[in-house]
């Protein structure tokens, strides 16, 4: 019995040692107390926040639906029932509280509006405030711009154009024949002088070119027009000729190959799917006569070019003149021969293809050798006003400047070399 | 020591479970916060593109993309673009001056403030500007570049608008107000994109064939008229409605080597036109009503009720050189005024009368409802056109200017959104 007395009392812990587990029990107790308090804190903040969070959501939701709400503006100015672009003003909501709302408060929207008369634009501010539940004033803020324009112009871009009379000839696209005949189906039919069996049918809108069977309707193929008129100014005396001549050529004129070869086409040889069919107005030997009156000076061409591509054609467009016996003359720089000079208010060979260039462009595959030289694609519209002038084979193209109104001149009668 | 360690474990331990408890509570305060950024983002993304369309649809402007009259300084469309001539390319396309690169395009930026704008524009010498940031470092910011919609094919008229926001202006070479080269996005914390497609309405859709068209009389009794059309693709000189009295000493001229002076008169379809009750005549050229018209965005408004002389189209023109110019009245040029140039035309729209009194070098188009020509030396270098009466009691002299014709046709007019084209975009995928 005293052993175990001794023993228990050899177990006791110290004197300095008694009560530690207490104290450490104690401390414990402390920091956990304060743990668990700034836990509450925290817990308490987390749903301050939260709430924050959710009401600045709220907030910037109602900043975003006042803003879109703006653009969706469906008028540019005030009409019954729709939302007038200038009508956007400035705005207070005092106390605006969402459809459906969970929140435990409600919002001021304030919209602040800058206009821009000039440019017609919208410097928006819009701001949402709030208190929130500790009484603090919370606020969110977005900024934008909105443009006025009527919002029907959007759909004008799907409307087409229609032609009138204000840019139309005789009810036709400008570059249809004058003498070309309507027929239904908003169509004109030309029949090329000299031709036979054929019929050149061309949408009146859009001037589109169907070359047809007689019958207008029958093996169609698309072609592009090329028209224009060779002028002659063959005087027996030298001289000069000059820009006067070239504006009021003297003739007498000569006709052309017989259609459809009124003109050549040339192209490289790389070039094998253009074709042309060429017609020309022609005269009796008595007309051509230089004593005629009145003397004919011109002679009107008609080329319908058809290309196994949509990309349209180019190449080297030629009058082929004939002599009286229907031989075909060679155009050459003697002065018993002809020259062919071309029409063209451009310094170089190489413009625009409606500016009559030397060669239409035939710019493919990126491929261009010296003949191909363009500024331009391929021709892919009609070509009207293509005009040459033929003149004795020793003298030179007559060149001419840019029109001039102040001074009356009204007319640039420049030419440059075409043939040969 | 062991009771404390174990306790602060649990109390770790705890500290853990509610935090995982809470993390919704947390998670939802970021939502919150990073909507706010990104709903500010979008709006100033979506803030460039309504800017850049109403710069699109503007005159000139200066470094800070404010208006200018400066005749150094360039209007939006052709700061951010290309415009080849008509004959070239595709005709009305679009190409861009420094390409689709992120590290070459043209940029301009905004900060929004407090309901303004502080702006820069780029200029030749300053291709990628600069904008100074408020002092406090609040507000939206966004830049605005123009793209070709689509592939690299330039389609007639249109363009792509790309516009860039942030919540913030950032610093540095990467603030959000300018182009930042090899997708380095700028370091701000909200970003946003948004791009549209826009087309243009244009301002003239169908040119005029003729130098002059008239819906009444051509009327050259007490004067001359001169009228040139060199243009091989159309070669009409005049068109009228009614009948043509011819003057002292009128000419006519069409293109070299064509025959004849290319004019008609007394056409019924252009009588028939200007008689029709729903704004035909204005509609056939416009391709709208003239109601529709004054209110484009691209179009200038003058007040000519007390009536206008050529100092106020100088006025409007040298802010606004590319813009149709609506003249609400009568419009008298007394004196030798320039009005549009070959590389700017003017494009006038007079809803009143037309006096040329003075000698004024007119280049552009001009419509009114009748004009009177009094001047001995004014002349005119694009298209004329009237629904009323043409009297000529001095020497008119007008010729067609294809070129200048087709840069109003092609070029002029507004721009607009097409329909369903809005797109969220984001340049620095």
């Amino acid at each position: 019995m005293t052993a175990t007395v001794d023993c228990r009392r050899a177990r006791r812990a110290p004197a300095l040692s008694r009560g530690v587990s207490l104290i450490e029990a104690m401390v414990a107790l402390a920091v956990m107390a304060f743990g668990m308090l700034s836990l509450v804190g925290v817990q308490a903040t987390l749903r301050l926040n939260n709430d924050l969070a959710k009401q600045r959501t709220e907030a910037t939701l109602i900043a975003t639906e006042e803003i879109e709400g703006l653009r969706n503006y469906s008028s540019l100015l005030p009409a019954t029932n729709r939302v007038a672009w200038s009508a956007i003003d400035n705005l207070t909501v005092a106390a605006y509280t969402p459809p459906e709302s969970i929140g435990n408060t409600s919002y001021r929207v304030e919209r602040s509006v800058t206009t821009i008369a000039a440019s017609r634009q919208k410097i928006i501010k819009v701001e949402v405030s709030w208190p929130d539940r500790t009484g603090v004033t919370q606020r969110v803020t977005l900024d934008a711009v909105i443009w006025g324009a009527a919002p029907e112009l959007s759909s004008l871009l799907a409307v087409p154009t229609t032609p009138t009379a204000t840019n139309q000839i005789n009810r036709r696209h400008v570059s249809i024949p004058a003498s070309a005949q309507d027929v239904d189906g908003g169509m004109s039919r030309f029949i090329p002088p000299g031709s036979s069996a054929v019929a050149w049918m061309f949408n009146s809108a859009t001037g589109v070119l169907n070359v047809c069977d007689a019958d207008g309707t029958s093996n169609c193929l698309r072609a592009r027009l090329v028209s224009g008129t060779v002028r002659f100014h063959r005087p027996t005396a030298a001289g000069a000729i000059t820009a006067a001549h070239a504006e009021n050529p003297q003739g007498p004129a000569l006709n052309l190959a017989d259609g459809p070869n009124a003109l050549g086409l040339v192209f490289p040889a790389h070039v094998t799917d253009i074709t042309r069919a060429c017609y020309a107005d022609s005269y009796s030997g008595a007309q051509l006569d230089i004593t005629a009156v009145p003397l004919v000076t011109g002679v009107k061409y008609y080329c319908a070019v058809f290309s196994g591509t949509t990309l349209g054609w180019g190449g080297q467009l030629n009058p082929r003149l004939v002599d009286s016996s229907n031989t075909l003359i060679v155009p050459s720089l003697v002065a018993s021969g002809l020259q062919v000079c071309r029409y063209t208010m451009a310094a170089t060979d190489y413009t625009n293809n409606i500016d009559h260039p030397k060669t239409y462009c035939l710019v493919a595959s990126n491929t261009l050798s010296t003949d191909e030289q363009c500024l331009t694609t391929r021709v892919t519209s009609n070509l009207i006003n293509q005009n040459f002038l033929v003149i004795p084979g020793d003298r030179t193209c007559p060149t001419d400047v840019a029109v001039n109104l102040a001074s009356g001149d009204l007319v640039n009668s420049n030419t440059l070399p075409h043939q040969p | 020591m062991a009771a404390l360690t174990v306790v602060m474990v649990l109390f770790f331990i705890m500290a853990l479970v509610a935090a995982y408890t809470n993390r919704n509570l947390i998670f939802e305060q970021r939502i919150s916060v990073g909507a706010y950024r990104a709903a500010r983002a979008a709006d100033a993304g979506d803030a460039a593109l309504n800017w850049g369309l109403a710069l699109l649809n503007g005159g000139r402007l200066n470094s800070q993309c404010l208006p200018s009259t400066n005749l150094n300084d360039q209007d939006f469309r052709l700061m951010a673009t290309n415009q080849p001539a008509a004959d070239s390319l595709i005709e009305g396309g679009y190409a861009l001056p420094t390409g689709s690169l992120n590290s070459t395009e043209a940029v301009s930026g905004c900060i929004i403030a407090e309901g303004a704008l502080a702006c820069a524009c780029p200029t030749t010498t300053t291709p990628n500007p600069t904008i100074t940031a408020p002092a406090n470092g609040l507000g939206s910011a966004f830049h605005v570049t123009v793209f070709l919609p689509g592939d690299a094919n330039p389609k007639p008229g249109t363009l792509g608008l790309l516009g860039f926001g942030c919540g913030s202006l950032g610093a540095g070479d990467n603030d959000c107000s300018r182009a930042v080269g090899a997708n380095a996005k700028p370091q701000v914390d909200g970003v946003g994109g948004a791009s549209v497609v826009l087309g243009l309405v244009r301002a003239l859709p169908l040119a005029p064939q003729a130098t002059l068209t008239v819906g009444g009389t051509v009327n050259a009794s007490a004067g001359s008229l001169l009228v040139s059309n060199p243009d091989s693709s159309s070669g009409y000189t005049v068109l009228s409605g009614l009948a043509y009295t011819a003057g002292t000493n009128d000419r006519f001229a069409v293109p070299a080597g064509t025959a004849g002076e290319g004019r008609q008169h007394d056409i019924n379809d252009l009588t028939e036109l200007v008689g029709r009750a729903d704004d035909g005549w204005f509609r056939a050229f416009f391709g709208m009503d003239r109601t529709n018209f004054r209110l484009q965005p691209a179009a200038r408004l003058v007040d000519c009720s007390a009536g206008c002389t050529q100092a106020d189209v100088t006025a409007v023109l040298a802010g606004y050189p590319r813009n149709p110019v609506v003249l609400d009245g009568d419009l008298t040029l007394t004196n030798a005024a320039v009005l549009g140039s070959a590389t700017n035309p003017a494009m006038l729209v007079v809803n009143g009368r037309l006096t040329i009194a003075g000698n004024a070098t007119i280049i552009g188009f001009v419509h009114a409802n009748s004009v009177a020509w009094s001047a001995a030396t004014a002349t005119l270098s694009g298209a004329l056109v009237t629904p009323g009466d043409f009297t000529v009691t001095g020497t008119a002299r007008l010729g067609f200017d294809r070129a200048a014709i087709n840069i109003v046709r092609l070029r002029y007019g507004s721009f607009v959104r097409t329909t369903g084209s809005w797109n969220i975009r984001d340049r620095y995928r």
